[in-house]
């Protein structure tokens, strides 16, 4: 009884979505941002609806099984696309499809319906296998020598290796993306980790496929629709939820001067341009700088295209891993962008 | 005194039932192996979290500790300032005078810095 | 009272009173983030946060691989016993509060510092690479504010001459704190947003780390700790409510009325604040801190030496 009351106030709840974009979707997808029913979040564990945007091909498929399985009960998901022939990965068999502009009474209806118990939760599409074998001596086949080596619960531990302070610390080899907060579509990094210093790191952009678009960019204004949309995920990134909605709600057309003033105001005065002031210099330009460019109503569009990755891995490297994030979300690297970005740009 | 403990192991011994009524003593063997991967954005790590961490700002932990060790003095100081009247302010004053230079040393050797 | 019976109360009346503020903390995130976002306030305020914490109760719990279980339930736990202590010794009226301990601000330290332990645990239990790094980050800036905090608590102390909160209260009859020693209640606001991991001072959960230490949480263990980080930011206000705009003294409505609504003035200055600044950079935090923020709190008790002298 009680059980079923809670059930039911769940379902009316804004539904938390994480979005896994995919090619072909640009960034944030703002029709998701700003509706009050929805709750964009970042991690999938926040999340009871998993909105898969564009296409996954290979790699990228992986990535989103990988996450599909992340998501606690109950759970469910939803391929937002506009090409329903493309690669399916394991995570999107059974989804519901939705090819219209608007997918947000879809998720609407899939909470509710997964809350009440009309509708199971997704299963697991990955095999329940650890990722590594349990090797070694040993009770709980954690194995290896005293403190070292080993695959204690699956994964082994770190080993030490040299840092730049002369010191031998832990190193961790991860990968991470392509959907964390701040990223572009389809980046990924292959880092080394020492305490939180990015020791290594390689950029990749894993492929995006091609066909239909679900963004469609005012011709027009496609290049100030595009910042705003770039200016969203930085703000969500800096803890400015409901500024990054502001800009989500202007990025939806053609976005009125005054309006792009105003909110440029807030985002001064919010002392993010401090925030990022001094990281990821390339080219004697700071994340402040190109973050305040993007601010400026009167000149949208003259942007270069961006370094290479090789350029920004450089400058990743010595980079504790928050400034990291800030360095990739600032250059907004043009891993997918819509035709009416790389006209206002060209 | 009882009743601010009283309240505070209520609080505490709340949380710590509803936290283990939800997870379990074991909470990392429930649910599948993919479920209980990191999250890391769709990517995957080689090796635990858990690390021998580099934490850079280790200089500044020491300059912390000297300054916690002299609030231990502030607590009877702060009740006996009216009284003692000047002698209690000079003392103080010669007391933090000689930890700020300890500051500006730490800050000139980068102890606040670690990029 | 009786001695007994007020045992037994204490933890329901503070309990109470957190629980109540924990909500009040969400309406007011909400309203003040619908506002920010142009959206309009609408009803959905006052529902919203119930909606939300229903959904975390059906919500499976996460696990991971390997965590500290024991420590990934103490860690939300500690928290929220320490912002039951802290809001314990609080004085209502000038005849009540709960428990009005003589080394109240003695008392405060020990939360602040302990709830710091707790926020570093509940990221390094889950054994998960994005949390671990929040919890790291998270003590650099919690070692660096915690020392304003002693500072500008006790300069409150010296005018009153006790380390007690209703001697404390009472000291700033005619002329509250805030105005005497104008550094203290922002200084203090800088603390109450750390210990509480708020807004501009969201390291440990920041959606930059996808939610820090929460990044692998769900379901009720989120739900506690969300609340318990709220509980906190509760205890902070009332706190400076107390410290620093004179508790229970005001015309006409009884004591705790008052607490009651300057508590809620300055929980809306710190709610507010989330939404308007951004997340400060750890590095550039723990230098302005040593540098212009401690600085600024001798310069407080300076103030309130001179003044008291």
């Amino acid at each position: 009884m009680a059980v079923a009351a809670v059930r039911r106030l769940a379902a009316t709840a804004p539904v938390p979505v994480f979005v896994a974009r995919g090619g072909g979707t640009g960034l944030l997808p703002v029709e998701l941002a700003f509706d009050a029913r929805l709750r964009l979040v970042v991690s999938p564990r926040h999340a009871t609806v998993l909105v898969a945007a564009g296409r996954f091909p290979g790699p990228l498929g992986v990535a989103v099984d990988r996450v599909h399985d992340q998501l606690p009960a109950p759970r469910g998901t939803l391929w937002w696309t506009a090409d329903v022939d493309g690669d399916r990965p394991a995570a999107l068999r059974d989804a519901s499809v939705v090819t219209d502009a608007d997918p947000v009474g879809s998720v609407v209806a899939l909470h509710r319906d997964l809350c009440l118990g009309r509708i199971r939760s997704d299963a697991a599409v990955l095999a329940d296998d650890p990722p590594n074998r349990f090797e070694g001596r040993g009770d709980h086949g954690q194995g290896g020598e005293g403190m070292m080596g080993g695959v204690p619960w699956g994964r082994p531990m770190a080993m030490t290796g040299d840092d730049r302070d002369g010191l031998a610390l832990d190193r961790l080899p991860v990968v991470l993306g392509p959907f964390l907060p701040g990223f572009p579509n389809g980046l990924r990094v292959h880092a080394v980790l020492q305490g939180d210093v990015v020791q290594e790191a390689k950029l990749e952009v894993l492929d995006l496929g091609s066909g239909p678009r679900l963004d469609r960019l005012d011709p027009a204004a496609g290049g100030a629709q595009h910042d705003l949309r770039w200016l969203a995920e930085a703000l969500r990134l800096a803890g400015l939820g409901a500024l990054a909605v502001r800009a989500a709600r202007l990025a939806r057309a053609a976005p009125a001067p005054a309006s792009r003033a105003a909110l440029a105001r807030l985002v001064r005065r919010s002392g993010l341009p401090a925030a990022w002031s001094g990281v990821g210099v390339i080219d004697g330009e700071d994340a402040r700088a190109r973050l305040v460019r993007r601010l400026d109503p009167s000149a949208p569009e003259g942007r270069s295209p961006g370094p290479s990755l090789e350029r920004v891995a450089e400058v990743l490297v010595g980079q504790d891993w928050s400034d990291a994030v800030v360095t990739i979300c600032s250059f907004d690297l043009p891993t997918d962008r819509a035709e009416a970005v790389i006209e206002a740009q060209a | 005194m009882l009743s601010v403990l009283a309240s505070a192991s209520a609080a505490f011994g709340s949380v710590l039932v509803a936290v283990f009524l939800a997870r379990g003593w074991r909470a990392g063997k429930k649910g599948l192996w993919p479920f209980r991967a990191p999250f890391l954005g769709g990517g995957i790590s080689e090796t635990h979290a858990w690390s021998r961490f580099h934490a850079r700002y280790y200089p500044m932990t020491l300059v912390f500790v000297a300054f916690e060790m002299e609030m231990m003095f502030m607590y009877p100081w702060a009740v006996v300032f009216v009284e003692e009247g000047m002698t209690a302010f000079a003392d103080m004053g010669v007391f933090l005078g000689l930890l700020s230079l300890g500051i500006l040393y730490a800050w000139r050797e980068g102890a606040f810095r670690w990029q | 009272m009786t001695a007994q019976a007020e045992v037994w109360a204490a933890p329901l009346l503070t309990a109470g009173v957190l629980a109540a503020g924990a909500y009040v903390v969400a309406v007011l995130d909400a309203a003040v983030a619908a506002a920010v976002s142009g959206a309009g306030i609408g009803r959905s305020v006052l529902a919203g946060p119930l909606r939300r914490a229903a959904l975390l109760v059906v919500q499976q719990p996460s696990a991971t691989e390997r965590p500290d279980a024991a420590s990934w339930a103490l860690a939300p736990a500690l928290y929220a016993g320490l912002a039951a202590a802290g809001l314990a010794v609080i004085p209502w009226s000038a005849s009540f509060s709960v428990a009005d301990v003589e080394a109240g601000i003695v008392l405060w330290g020990t939360v602040e510092s302990l709830a710091i332990v707790a926020i570093f645990l509940h990221g390094w239990s889950a054994n998960t690479h994005q949390s671990l790094l929040a919890a790291y980050r998270f003590l650099a800036a919690g070692l660096s504010y915690l020392l304003l905090s002693m500072f500008v608590l006790i300069a409150a102390a010296i005018p009153a001459e006790s380390l007690q909160l209703s001697r404390i209260v009472e000291s700033q009859h005619g002329l509250w704190n805030v105005v005497r020693q104008p550094l203290g209640l922002p200084l203090f606001a800088v603390v109450a947003l750390g210990s509480s991991t708020w807004g501009p001072l969201n390291l440990a959960d920041g959606d930059d780390l996808s939610g820090g230490t929460t990044a692998d949480v769900s379901g009720r263990p989120r739900l506690v700790w969300s609340g318990a980080r709220a509980a906190m930011l509760t205890s902070f206000s009332a706190m400076a409510a107390t410290v620093f705009l004179g508790g229970w003294q005001g015309p006409v409505l009884p004591g705790p009325a008052w607490v009651v609504l300057k508590t809620l003035v300055v929980l809306a200055a710190l709610v507010a604040s989330g939404h308007l600044f951004a997340r400060v950079r750890t590095e550039r935090f723990v230098t302005v801190c040593w540098l212009v923020l401690l600085p600024l709190a001798f310069l407080d008790l300076v103030i309130a030496g001179v003044e008291a002298l």
